[in-house]
């Protein structure tokens, strides 16, 4: 019968890397490990997947510490090893995902050590953000599966649109990356790695429900045959959205729901040659209500709908070398409504429609010590969304990147790698820019591992930046784009240290240091109210980030990080506001042997933050911290139930941090 | 290779799963993907443009609604009525002229009608009982308001604060003193400049007469 357990030796060795590699996750947020004896689930499946990869990676480092087993794409464009990367890739893995109950990217992202997950925009209009080495959401990168995501909504592309039941690993390198992927990579990247098939059969279901109405329901199918494996997963995610100011008519989250469906098909018609096919479709209907400045109440609701298709011929030479090719459309269409109550004055309705066509040719070649690394990118990105300026709203750009990479081994003593590889961007708006990074690993001793990196980021204006044309008649203000900006620019460092003293513990310290010129802000230094985007902003950041993390057998994991981010306006000469200086996480997991239990406990810490505006005193928040726990149990073959509670603390508040109040879930897992 | 083995093995009717997956797609969601039709209608019409409501204690309360761009609205204060002059610049017939956030008076550059506004601070709207001798000024604007744009020089000017952080717009403590065309004297105090709905362009204000200087 197919999809019974199948006790063959190959799924034995294949299920005990699924172990390994649920070890080898660098992240700090420690996840249970597979049960060898629980074979078709999906923590077995991530390391077939990733075993199943990882013949493509272009070599194995030597020693055998579990990193090398997980597979990562995004620290150099090529599979390699999590072990085995030249610059430090922070991995969030499938089991981590289901650990922890997130139901999206943001809740994912939100547990890990040194990154902030932040608001777009009042009223939980803008979604939610993230904050990478303390810079702004619009200076990272989001990527889906190497490919950039698109549908920033004043410059933020929210992340709890991206549901987690099609995620396989998030990966995010931390610094300056523009050298491989171009714009915005300046705090550093999110790649989203989707799921794959590598069992004849699988099925799964998840339900959840909780606090706010809040449920989320997904699915998913997939088949595996000898050349081809195809995948189909969708989910139904809505909320009741929350108010944490019940005095002002303004929510913080909105209620609605998320629809979305996904497929991804391989064929892999010889060895050597891979096809990859993948489709999304994503529907969301959100609503909520913002106050104005006036008096004015809006009912605001978002209707989004999200296209993606991509096609990816790969040819794998034997050795040494690879040709991949990529095509991918993605458009982002918005419908967005302002509708002021009592009155029709204000109200605004905004379509923004988003185009991105990507193409994409990557060679890479293996040569004695050096693994070269050579593309060529095409970008053709149409926007229509109103107020850009002219009648139709409508604009477009296009942009050719070039980017090559070497990854130099050298050392016989002690191993060393240096990478230095150079991008450059010439786009039809703003010119030529060359973005240059120097990667450097060192590994002493199997216990010790050194990698730094310095490099250049860039962020290419948006389209209203530099066109809008926003006259607020009611007040008498006049924003304008401006044509010329340049691109933000920044010049960014990391360097860090792993020590492994013991089998069970890893330590980690790490510095950063980045410092951002041509800021694109808003000069309102115009006392007429003509005021326009301008490159006058100026800041840096830099800070240093600590983390341990200790597994003891299968049934314990401590997960440690302490992270101190030190930001400056450079130009206001004072911290960037919301930034904490202090922050701290802790994760503890806990699977008694043969109980089916698993218990997770996520502790962050924010230290203080400082918000200011234009004409607001500085206001200086209390520490806070969010306390998240779930239990999980398996109540039969196929079946798990977990509860859990978030924010146990009741943390945040309506104007500054406006976390979802403590909340309770319960729900059930299956899985075939 | 018993691990592809046992993959022949499966149905094949399975493999329609795979193929099928974006067909399912592109149907099963065809529904879904039509837009709702997103509107704000609210019932009701625009009200006219000036409303005067009587307080009973001698005052009224004046609500213009300025919302247009282009075109001002003009009061006269005798009257408590809206007015239409031919050519505003030289007419006798308005006190007071609204344009957005622009209160300008028939005096100086605005008009012929030597209109003068006195400023007094730190005083209550009912305090104030006759109008100062002196002190009075008249708009002094080098050109009309375009683009939305602030033009300083109306003798109103200073009528409101603006919030940089909300962007809104809020009356100063003030009550100014209005000699009209016919030489009679008002006394205004501004209230708003937002509707119940909280749209912008409603100047709300008090006024009542006041005894001439002695």
């Amino acid at each position: 019968m197919v999809g019974r357990r199948d006790p063959s030796p190959r799924r034995r060795l294949l299920a005990a890397l699924a172990v390994a590699l649920t070890l080898a996750s660098r992240s700090a947020a420690a996840a249970p490990e597979a049960e060898v004896d629980a074979l078709p689930g999906p923590p077995a499946e991530e390391a077939i997947d990733a075993a199943d990869e990882d013949e493509d990676a272009v070599e194995d480092a030597p020693g055998d510490h579990d990193e090398e087993r997980t597979i990562v794409v995004t620290a150099s464009r090529t599979e390699e090893s999590l072990g085995d990367t030249a610059v430090v890739t922070e991995v969030v893995t499938r089991e981590q995902i289901e650990a922890s109950g997130a139901e999206n990217v943001a809740e994912i992202l939100e547990e890990q050590p040194g990154i902030q997950i932040t608001p777009g925009a009042r009223g939980g209009a803008g979604g939610l953000g993230i904050r990478l080495l303390g810079l702004d959401p619009q200076h990272t990168l989001i990527l889906v599966d190497g490919l950039r995501a698109t549908g920033r909504l004043n410059g933020v592309i929210d992340l709890t649109r991206f549901t987690s039941e099609g995620i396989r690993q998030v990966e995010v390198v931390k610094g300056p990356a523009s050298v491989l992927y171009g714009s915005d990579a300046m705090g550093g990247v999110v790649n989203l790695i989707t799921r794959d098939v590598d069992r004849p059969l699988t099925a799964e279901v998840h339900a959840a429900y909780g606090s706010l109405n809040t449920l989320d329901t997904s699915g998913m199918v997939g088949v595996r045959r000898k050349i081809w494996r195809s995948r189909l997963s969708g989910g139904f995610h809505r909320s009741d959205g929350y108010d944490l100011d019940p005095s002002t008519a303004t929510t913080n989250a909105p209620s609605g729901y998320t629809a979305n469906i996904g497929h991804r098909t391989v064929v892999e018609p010889r060895g050597d040659v891979r096809i990859t096919a993948t489709t999304d479709y994503q529907q969301r209907d959100l609503q909520g209500v913002i106050e104005e400045g006036g008096g004015a109440v809006f009912d605001r609701r978002n209707f989004t709908r999200i296209l993606g298709a991509s096609l990816t011929p790969e040819i794998l030479w034997d050795a040494p070398a690879r040709l991949r090719l990529r095509l991918h459309y993605t458009r982002f269409d918005d419908n967005a409504l302002l509708d002021q109550r009592g009155d029709d004055d204000l109200d605004r309705l905004e379509r923004t429609k988003d185009q991105l066509l990507q193409a994409l040719a990557q060679y890479d070649h293996q040569l004695g010590g050096h693994s070269l690394s050579a593309g060529i990118e095409g970008l053709v990105e149409f926007l229509e969304t109103p107020r850009l300026g002219d009648d139709v709203g409508r604009r477009n750009r296009e942009r050719v990147a070039l980017f090559v990479q070497d990854e130099w081994r050298f050392g016989r003593e002690v191993e060393a790698r240096l990478v230095p590889g150079v991008r450059v961007d010439v786009d039809s708006l703003f010119g030529a820019y060359a973005m240059p990074r120097l990667a450097l690993r060192v590994d002493p001793d199997p216990k010790w591992t050194f990698r730094a990196s310095y490099g250049r980021g860039f962020r290419a204006p948006s389209f209203r930046e530099m066109f809008l044309d926003f006259p607020n008649a009611a007040v008498g203000y006049v924003i304008r784009g401006d044509p010329n900006l340049e691109p933000e620019v920044s010049w960014g460092g990391l360097g860090g240290v792993e020590w492994r003293p013991l089998p069970l513990l890893e330590l980690g310290a790490a510095a950063f240091h980045n410092r951002v010129r041509n800021l694109i802000i808003i000069d309102t230094s115009d006392a007429m109210g003509n005021w326009s985007y301008s490159n006058v902003g100026a800041a840096k950041t830099q800070g240093i980030e600590l983390s341990a993390t200790l597994r003891a057998k299968k049934i314990l994991q401590l997960a440690g990080a302490y992270t101190l981010t030190d930001t400056r306006d450079l130009i206001l000469h004072k911290p960037l506001p919301g930034r904490s200086l202090h922050q701290g996480s802790l994760v503890v997991s806990v699977k008694p042997p043969r109980s089916g239990t698993q218990i997770n406990l996520r502790t962050k810490l924010y230290g203080r933050q400082l918000y200011y505006g234009e004409a607001l005193d500085d206001v200086t928040t209390d520490p806070f911290a969010t306390v998240d726990l779930r239990v999980s149990q398996k109540i039969w073959r196929y079946f798990d139930a977990f509860v859990g509670v978030d924010n146990i603390l009741g943390a945040g508040d309506a104007r500054y941090i406006p976390l979802t109040p403590r909340s309770f879930y319960g729900g059930v897992n299956a899985r075939y | 290779m018993q691990h592809l083995d046992l993959q022949t093995r499966a149905p094949r009717r399975l493999r329609l799963l795979a193929w099928a997956a974006p067909l399912v797609l592109g149907l099963g969601l065809g529904p879904l993907a039509c837009t709702p039709d997103l509107s704000g209608d609210d019932a009701g019409e625009d009200g006219p443009p000036v409303v005067v409501e009587d307080n009973g204690d001698g005052s009224s309360t004046v609500i213009i609604d300025g919302r247009d761009e282009m075109a001002w609205v003009y009061f006269d204060l005798e009257s408590m009525m809206e007015v239409t002059p031919a050519a505003a610049d030289d007419s006798p017939a308005w006190d007071l002229g609204v344009l957005r956030f622009n209160v300008k008076s028939n005096g100086g550059t605005s008009g012929t009608g030597g209109v003068g506004v006195a400023v007094i601070e730190g005083v209550t709207f009912d305090s104030v009982e006759q109008a100062p001798a002196d002190g009075y000024i008249s708009d002094d604007v080098s050109s009309g308001p375009s683009d939305m744009e602030p033009e300083p020089g109306y003798a109103f000017d200073l009528w409101y604060d603006y919030d940089m952080d909300a962007h809104t717009l809020a009356p100063r403590a003030a009550i100014y003193v209005v000699r009209t065309v016919e030489e009679n004297y008002f006394k205004i105090e501004f209230l708003d400049y937002y509707n119940s709905a909280g749209t912008a362009g409603y100047v709300k204000f008090r006024t009542a007469l006041v005894a001439a200087p002695g």
